[in-house]
């Protein structure tokens, strides 16, 4: 792969799959206190 | 009154929110989208997602939330008798795609079924390829047109919707998206891990996430980065209406309408990371990759898959997980949009057990033309998947009635947990506006039909199934009896406030 399709490939994933995951634990420990 | 029934817990709607959203569109048109356009798609798809989706979502969620009736009746509530015609025609318009989506879940199963008997035949299906190249067409055509086993599965599709929601949404609906919808992000990483791993895999991968600057002023690829996002979140269907209208008292706006877009967007990279480079290795060279890819009927997409993974060992078994993927999503979108028609029926008192067998007829009829020919099928995909841009219209339609900034502190600012600024929600919205005018006048300047206004002889294009005068026809059917049944729509459902 070359290192442009790597860099934007972690960019989209860190945004989206990192923005799911991000939002998902924010809800958790809204709903453990 | 209908029935008080309400989510156990935040999972529950965070849940039913993801399976309404995920859906088909996920599994394989965001992958064929993003393996043409490559990076520079996936970039505008995001930015969508926050500039059209996530605000109709906003929208939609809280007024469901507040009003707690189906998608008529809360629509009333915020616009108001005079314009209830408007929330008939966003309930009309999914219910559209509700008669048909269950032939999807039926093709699911059939090819579900096909890849299963793949796996036992004593001869591989590689090898009856190559004796029989035509073999999945002819299997496509008799699985889409005229096949009373598709027309059984589209029936048993239904019935087993209908069987899970007639228990309820705790009973029901919470538990098959407990089911669902983590078994599909675990399916769908399976694929993509094998994908990645067969030679030339990380080629698709390079391609699928490769920014070409010059592709930003290609119109086409913001066209379809705006489409995949509206058809893909379900912003603009009501569903999130009819899913929020059975949220707790306290719940949360802003944070569960962000897991549900960016939840549906974080599916759809997994499909297109287990889609993408399995199409690269598995395919001759290239271009004939970039050709699979950029195939766009019905028939190449369900039949491309088996055929490719025909071709490497165990690729029975990883078909059997695919079309099981893909029969979940599609399930999982199936069960609100039949909610979204049993709530119009508890909303007039009706008990839920009669409103879920009521509803598994009409669906049964409604959706038998879909079942038995595909003409039908692909008028009504396009009539009513273009017609959810006008629904989204409406919706933001009934946040600037309400008054942009009151709408946002009464409705949704009130219990989120984190809240998103008010420029935000407002240029956005506007900015929405636009790109409704912009996608109606793109879709119907195509000229996907050879005449699409009036026939060779000048008559009405009515019966085309791609023609603007069917969709205008049937968009003019439903906003015609709407504004005649106006007063009684808001008698039988409206909300006085």
């Amino acid at each position: 792969m070359n290192v442009s399709s790597i860099i934007s490939m972690l960019l989209i994933n860190g945004i989206v799959i990192g923005g799911f995951i991000y939002f998902l634990r924010l809800a958790i420990q809204k709903e453990s206190k | 009154m209908s029935q008080k029934e309400v989510f156990s817990n935040r999972w529950g709607i965070v849940l039913a929110s993801l399976g309404m959203a995920i859906g088909a569109g996920n599994i394989w048109r965001f992958p064929r989208m993003a393996g043409q356009y490559g990076g520079t798609f996936i970039v505008l798809w995001i930015l969508f997602l926050i500039i059209w989706s996530i605000p109709i979502l906003l929208a939609e969620f809280s007024i469901g939330k507040k009003f707690k009736k189906g998608v008529t009746g809360s629509f009333s509530g915020i616009v108001g008798e005079k314009y209830s015609w408007m929330g008939f025609f966003i309930t009309l318009c999914t219910l559209g795609i509700t008669f048909y989506y269950s032939v999807v879940t039926a093709w699911a199963l059939r090819y579900l079924g096909f890849s299963i008997s793949n796996i036992s035949n004593d001869l591989p299906l590689k090898e009856r390829l190559a004796e029989k190249p035509d073999l999945l067409n002819s299997y496509w055509n008799s699985v889409a047109n005229e096949s009373y086993l598709t027309i059984f599965l589209h029936f048993f599709a239904i019935a087993a919707g209908i069987f899970v929601l007639y228990k309820g949404i705790q009973k029901g609906l919470e538990i098959a998206n407990k089911i669902f919808i983590p078994s599909l992000f675990v399916l769908l990483i399976i694929i993509a891990i094998i994908a990645l791993s067969i030679d030339g895999g990380l080629k698709g991968l390079e391609y699928m996430f490769e920014i070409k600057p010059e592709l930003f002023k290609n119109s086409d690829v913001w066209i379809q980065a705006l489409s995949q996002s509206a058809w893909s979140t379900g912003a603009g269907w009501g569903l999130i209406m009819t899913i929020s209208s059975y949220s707790r008292e306290k719940e949360d706006v802003t944070l569960n309408t962000f897991i549900g877009g960016f939840g549906n967007n974080s599916a759809s990279l997994l499909a297109g990371i287990a889609i993408i480079p399995s199409v690269f290795a598995l395919a001759d060279n290239h271009d004939a990759a970039l050709s699979y890819l950029q195939s766009g009927n019905q028939a190449l997409t369900f039949s491309i898959i088996p055929k490719l993974f025909s071709t490497i060992s165990g690729g029975e078994y990883l078909a059997v997980i695919f079309f099981v993927a893909l029969f979940m999503a599609a399930f999982s979108s199936l069960l609100p949009m039949l909610e979204l028609f049993i709530k119009h029926l508890t909303d007039l008192n009706i008990s839920r057990h009669k409103a879920a067998i009521i509803v598994g007829v009409i669906c049964f009829i409604m959706g038998f033309p879909s079942a038995y020919s595909l003409h039908f099928f692909e008028n009504q995909d396009w009539v009513w998947g273009v017609g959810l841009v006008i629904s989204g219209l409406f919706i933001i339609f009934a946040v600037l009635k309400y008054g942009l900034i009151k709408f946002k502190a009464d409705l949704i600012d009130t219990d989120s947990d984190f809240r998103v600024p008010h420029s935000y929600f407002k240029v956005s919205l506007i900015v929405n506006v636009l790109l409704a005018v912009l996608l109606i006048f793109w879709w119907l300047s195509r000229g996907y039909s050879e005449y699409p206004w009036f026939d060779k002889n000048g008559n009405w294009n009515i019966f085309d199934v791609y023609s603007n005068a069917s969709v205008i026809s049937q968009w003019g059917i439903i906003i015609f009896i709407g504004i005649i049944l106006n007063k009684k729509i808001y008698s039988a459902y409206g909300v006085k406030s």
